[in-house]
């Protein structure tokens, strides 16, 4: 049974007031946006790359930012970046898609670089709470579980989560994908062969026995649902029918998918982006680890970057492919920044002020916003023009989330329930 | 009734029979739930010792769970009436303090012995002078007292501000006098000298009567709307949850002679067994996530955070890369996971050997397998099998001092630190697993730049930092010896020493005194978290989080909730109070911890009357999507294998580790933690597990089914009554009568085995899910018949047929037997395939 035939079985049968809590929520909106969150567990260096530094001495004589050459900082339109690596270290492939030199000539023109972020912290969970919710404090969802919830709460696949923040409060649940093969044995589960051709898939049992033993299992649930007087059992039936009952669109998901599902976050990317197209999920996170760098900061930190950024780029290639480049905005950052000095073992530690990368629909890019000093101190900026202005505010991630939520169309109870209050800023248009 | 038959009834029923305490009191007190009568004389039994547990089922009931022989030198509590079957007792005090004469009516002597509360008499005297009840009314110094050192945290009216408890149904409110010293020795936090013994004692008064006079009351009336399971069903959930099988027969029998008692008992076995350590395990790992650096995420996760400086043996087992030998690995995962799962294996040492828990933070030892032993370069342990690596054993490293999980190095890993840091991350999680502290929701207004360079010190001299950083920094300071990585590495022996602009060690606002703790501070603190009132609380969240699968209610938000809510609250607060102190009292016993939550209401609920309020109990009972590891076990129990793949392959990868599909594949998308990245349980289905559970049915339908029906009948577990070769249809194509009684006897017996439904037959469950056989039958003989017999009609699909054995031997050799299942000419296979798929995709199936 799909979910509409569904809808209206339980309209007819007066059990539409009972779905699950998420279904309240649903609002109006856009149908056909996406969100992606890139997260770089662990807390990055934004002065490694997106705002560079170099190796100038600091007056208070505790060494430089970067080991880099200042004189290696390169433009490409408005975006700075380090053309080159510091030295002593084993540099990237040359031509990884993941080279600052090959990365950012390719997505520059697309970047919106946002500098200067304060998150207030510098503890992995609050950062990470902090920068993907809005929110310092518990208790809030994060913005791709809000985006879901605002286009499609009822999807059952709204959201995929890879790991990072995927706090959703009860929204919508989260969707924990393993590798892309596994979607073929859950798009058919009624197929031995679940891999091969529609003719091959050599089913369990017969359609027409297997339509009523579906049905069966349907009927069995809507019984127990309404011989229980417990709420919470009520409510946990209610999921479990809706976890049964969206509209399966995991077939097409799979032949979205390519033949051999990538690892790491190219895998990650090909999945959301098929799902996706694919009609799926709304928003996915997408997850690396290992930015964590207490010790040996540059030979860590770089290899750790350069597969974050060659995600990137996969996952813009894998949204071009699929047409998305207009109904895909990715939102890439932190749990927090890393320290402008170096500690004793050549490492770097938490320091509260970070960035964020942002690309795809709604964004304009080739612009760079916010900025630090050169001790990566935040830098008050004005809110209407964005320039330096003592006398401005300093960007938080409240500022951030509160644009990202007019883009994404949150409102009403889902905007009151989880409020931000900041000023609203014009970052993204 | 005679009253000897009642109370030779009751002494069959107790448990232990010992000699009472040595007090002299005769007063009766109701405390944490129960009434305690000191001394009561029967005729025939002499002088004994009743205790009641308190109950509310639209009244106050009082039910009999203990009669034990106590000493005459005990005045007595009260008179028992043999012809009325009454017990009038003089005093009764309560918790506020207040005294009653009351007189209980025995009401029913079936199973349990259940008394009344026929009539009480307040006794209290300020009462009897002033001829009149009055209300409490809090002296003008109480009030000043609390405002000016108790509201700014627990809020004007007690029920808490961000961070700070509430004070109704607060963890130390059991007594007042318990709670006074609480307050004398612990408030306010960080200024105790502002509020001496007087003080406590005015206040303890002052929480207990403003704030807590009714919450036994409160929980009673909340909690007597619940319905709870049969013990039989109670206890199948018992057995699943603890130990991942079915209850067995001596348990049944057990719970189905005695009662209460004899659930204790059968929870009380389950507990000695291995299974129930797996659980253990997995319920705390929930909350450290030390299983991190587990083989699973890395075959030297945990061996590779150990410093080659302090452990010259930690890769022991290598001999080079050109010397391995076929065991490598296997010794190479052995000495990883003795390393990574030490703290987890601590709590099971302590559970299983019935120490103190507190033992978990005060243990001066660490706990090694005979292949972590050598590289910690441990020599001269008595293990029994030095080639198991599940044997653990208690070990000291030289010069550490050791305190339990907090000097564990993979706790310290877990929850590293940094030189900006300064081990406050530590802190806080030593708050929140401990202490049941989030100091990350102490409520203060975090600056906009949190660089502060405007104050010496912001974290002791700005007020909006040091609210917060005066509760942890202290504590943060006590992990000074232990550096980054976990080592031990006093900071006083350093060339740089500790930080000078940080609070000194300390905890609760005292002072670490230096003398003999110098070096090992984290001892004192685990001595000190020991003692707090906070432990048993926290010990209690994470266990009703393994055995509910939520944790316990918070409070509700004063300003936007209903008082219904707060009663939620207090009432489950309430009840976990009870549970805490009986779990107390028994020198922190685990095991009764677990026992008591798996006796109370809200794990065994089931039902609700029908004028309970939904938003009471809008989060009351036990049930929650079991995790992918108990679905795994469970279906091992229930089947004899695991979810893996057709059992004609099974035996290629019946010895591997993490091959069942629920264990690896599927683990992480149906919920599953690595502790790393992934650390929070999915505990609502979405779309995806749900098709998986839909895979999951079928595929064992289709592995179980033949399989069950080519084995000896001794040794199926699913088909009992039918055999595969008997139709239901008759040469007429009649159904044939005896046949399909045996189809319904079976079909009751599955809803019993697979759901734990006990169904009377003709049952209207049993009725349907009879036709959905017959329905799958019909249909399947059509669809041979419209082919005319085609093999691939007439063929099991080649995953659910039987041709081979579980060791991979083939059950056809040419002209010497044939033993395999491959067709079903009958459709009678597929249509019990049908009867089994649908009822491993059902709620109870997948749900606790």
């Amino acid at each position: 049974m799909y979910r509409r035939q569904f809808l209206k079985y339980l309209g007819s049968s007066g059990l539409g007031l009972l779905l699950p809590q998420q279904s309240a929520f649903a609002q109006q909106a856009s149908p056909d946006r996406f969100w992606i969150s890139v997260n770089a567990g662990g807390g990055w260096d934004p002065t490694y790359f997106i705002d560079p530094k170099g190796n100038r001495a600091r007056l208070d004589g505790r060494g430089p930012v970067n080991n880099y050459s200042v004189n290696a900082i390169r433009e490409e339109g408005n975006i700075r970046f380090p053309g080159s690596y510091p030295e002593g270290i084993d540099p990237p492939d040359a031509n990884s898609p993941g080279h600052f030199a090959n990365f950012f000539p390719r997505h520059a023109s697309r970047l919106l670089i946002i500098n200067g972020i304060d998150t207030q912290t510098n503890n992995h969970d609050s950062g990470s709470r902090y920068v993907w919710s809005g929110k310092i404090e518990s208790g809030y969802p994060s913005f791709a579980a809000l985006a879901a919830a605002t286009t499609a709460p009822a999807q059952p696949l709204a959201y995929i989560s890879n790991g990072g923040y995927d706090h959703t409060e009860s929204l919508v649940a989260p969707a924990r994908i393993g590798g892309g093969e596994v979607f073929q044995q859950l798009a058919f589960p009624n197929a031995s062969r679940p891999g091969e051709d529609a003719e091959n898939r050599r089913e369990y049992f017969a359609p027409s026995i297997y339509a009523e033993i579906e049905q069966a299992r349907l009927a069995r649930m809507q019984r127990l649902r309404t011989q229980t007087t417990l709420p919470l059992k009520r409510r946990q039936i209610d999921e479990l029918i809706m976890s049964r009952v969206g509209d399966n669109n995991l077939n097409r998901l799979v032949s979205l998918l390519p033949d051999r599902v990538s690892n790491g976050l190219e895998g990650q990317a090909e999945v959301a982006v098929a799902a996706f197209a694919s009609g799926v999920a709304v928003s996915a996170n997408m997850h690396i680890g290992g930015f964590d760098t207490h010790g040996n900061h540059d030979q860590n930190h770089s290899r750790r970057l350069t597969e974050l950024l060659a995600g990137l780029d996969h996952l813009w290639t894998q949204i071009e492919l699929n047409g998305l480049q207009d109904r895909v905005t990715v939102v890439v950052g932190s749990d927090f920044g890393r320290t402008p000095f170096y500690n004793e073992d050549q490492g770097k530690d938490h320091w509260n002020v970070t960035s964020l990368m942002m690309m795809g629909a709604g964004v304009r890019g080739g612009r760079v916003i916010g900025a630090t000093d050169d001790h990566v101190e935040a830098l008050s900026i004005n809110p209407d023009t964005f320039q330096l202005d003592p006398n401005g505010i300093i960007l938080t991630p409240e500022h951030i989330h509160l644009a990202l939520r007019r883009m994404a169309g949150v409102s009403g109870d889902l905007s009151s329930q989880f409020a931000i209050s900041a000023t609203e800023l014009d970052l993204f248009s | 009734m005679a009253i000897w038959k009642i109370l030779s009834s009751v002494l069959l029923t107790i448990t232990l029979i010992m000699s009472s305490s040595s007090a002299l009191a005769s007063r009766s007190t109701l405390a944490n739930g129960y009434l305690t009568v000191p001394r009561i004389d029967v005729d025939g039994y002499g002088a004994l010792e009743l205790s009641f547990r308190l109950e509310f089922n639209e009244q106050y009931l009082l039910v009999l769970e203990q009669a034990i022989e106590t000493s005459m030198s005990i005045s007595n509590s009260g008179v028992f009436d043999p012809v009325e079957f009454s017990i009038e007792l003089d005093e009764v005090e309560l918790p506020s303090g207040k005294l009653y004469s009351a007189q209980l009516q025995l009401i029913s002597d079936e199973g349990q012995f259940i008394f009344s509360i026929a009539d009480t008499i307040d006794l209290n005297p300020d009462h009897q002078a002033g001829g009149t009840a009055t209300e409490y009314e809090p002296s003008e110094e109480a009030l000043a007292l609390y405002d000016q050192q108790c509201s700014g945290c627990h809020g004007e009216n007690g029920t808490g501000v961000s961070g700070s408890p509430s004070l109704a149904a607060c963890a130390n409110c059991s007594n007042e006098s318990a709670l006074s010293n609480y307050i004398r020795d612990n408030m306010p936090l960080g200024q105790v000298a502002s509020c001496d013994a007087s003080c406590a004692d005015l206040l303890a008064e002052y929480i207990l009567q403003a704030f807590n006079s009714t919450n036994q009351q409160v929980s009673g009336e909340t909690v007597g709307f619940i319905r709870t399971l049969s013990d039989s069903e109670a206890l199948r959930r018992a057995a699943q949850q603890l130990v991942s099988r079915l209850p067995t027969l001596d348990e049944f029998r057990m719970v189905a002679d005695r009662g209460d008692v004899g659930m204790r008992e059968a929870i009380s076995g389950m507990m000695n067994e291995e299974a129930f350590n797996v659980r253990l395990t997995e319920i705390f790992n929930d909350y450290l996530l030390t299983d991190k650096y587990h083989s699973r995420n890395g075959s030297e996760a945990a061996i590779s955070l150990l410093s080659s400086d302090d452990f010259p043996d930690r890769r022991w087992f290598d001999p080079g890369k050109d010397n391995r030998d076929d065991d490598y690995s296997a010794r190479r995962r052995a000495t990883n996971d003795g390393v990574a799962r030490e703290p987890l294996e601590l709590i099971n040492y302590i559970v299983r050997n019935d120490l103190p828990f507190t033992e978990i933070l005060t243990a001066d030892y660490m706990m090694v397998n005979p292949f972590s032993a050598i590289t910690y370069g441990i020599e001269n342990l008595a293990f029994q099998d030095s080639s198991d690596a599940n044997e653990y054993l208690p070990a000291r490293l030289n010069d550490v001092p050791h305190a339990g999980i907090l000097t564990s190095p993979m706790f310290l890993n877990r929850y590293p630190t940094t030189s900006t840091n300064r081990n406050r991350g530590r802190a806080r999680v030593v708050f929140d697993l401990f202490l049941d502290t989030d100091v990350l929701a102490i409520e203060g207004v975090r600056p906009g730049n949190s660089v502060d360079i405007t104050t010496p010190i912001p974290t002791i001299n700005n007020p909006e930092c040091s609210k917060c950083h005066s509760l942890i920094d202290p504590v943060a300071s006590i992990f000074q010896n232990w550096n980054y990585k976990g080592q031990y590495r006093p900071a006083r022996l350093s060339k740089y020493g500790w930080y000078t602009d940080m609070e000194p060690r300390g905890f609760n606002g005292e002072p670490m005194p230096l003398a003999g703790n110098i070096d090992s501070s984290v001892q004192w603190l685990a001595n000190q978290i020991a003692e707090d009132p906070r432990f048993p609380r926290a010990v209690t969240r994470i266990l009703m989080t393994g055995l509910t699968g939520k944790e316990p209610l918070s409070l509700p938000n004063s300003e936007s909730s209903s008082q219904l809510e707060l009663d939620a609250y207090i009432a489950e607060r309430t009840l976990l109070n009870n549970m805490q102190a009986r779990f107390v009292n028994d020198g922190y016993q685990l095991k009764t911890l677990i026992e008591e939550i798996m006796m109370g209401s809200y794990w065994r609920a089931d039902g609700l009357a029908v004028d309970a309020n939904p938003i009471a109990h809008a989060d009351t009972g036990a049930s929650y999507l079991l995790t992918p590891e108990q679905l795994d076990r469970k279906i091992f129990s229930l089947f004899g294998f695991e979810w893996r793949r057709s059992l004609d392959s099974y035996y290629k990868d019946v010895n591997s580790d993490y091959t069942s599909k629920l264990n690896k594949t599927f683990h992480q998308i149906y919920g599953g933690i690595d502790s790393d990245s992934v650390t929070t349980r999915l505990r609502s289905p979405n779309g995806l597990m749900g098709s998986m559970q839909l895979r999951m049915a079928n595929e064992l339908a289709c592995y179980a089914v033949a399989r069950d029906f080519w084995l000896p009948e001794a040794q199926r577990r699913l088909f009992l009554h039918v055999d595969h070769e008997v139709s239901p249809y008759n040469e007429s194509g009649d159904l044939d009568g005896s046949v399909m009684a045996s189809v319904r006897q079976n079909i009751q017996y599955l809803h019993t085995y697979l759901l734990g439904e006990d169904l009377v037959a003709g049952a209207e469950e049993l009725q349907i899910t009879e036709q959905l056989f017959i329905e799958s039958l019909n249909r399947g003989r059509q669809l041979i018949i419209n082919s005319g017999g085609e093999w691939s009609d007439v063929a099991l699909p080649s995953d659910c047929d039987v041709t081979k054995d579980f060791s991979g031997t083939d059950l056809y050799e040419k002209n010497v037997r044939d033993d395999r299942i491959r067709e079903d000419r009958q459709y009678l296979i597929r249509a019990w395939m049908a009867v089994v798929a649908y009822l491993l995709a059902d709620f109870k199936f997948l749900y606790s």
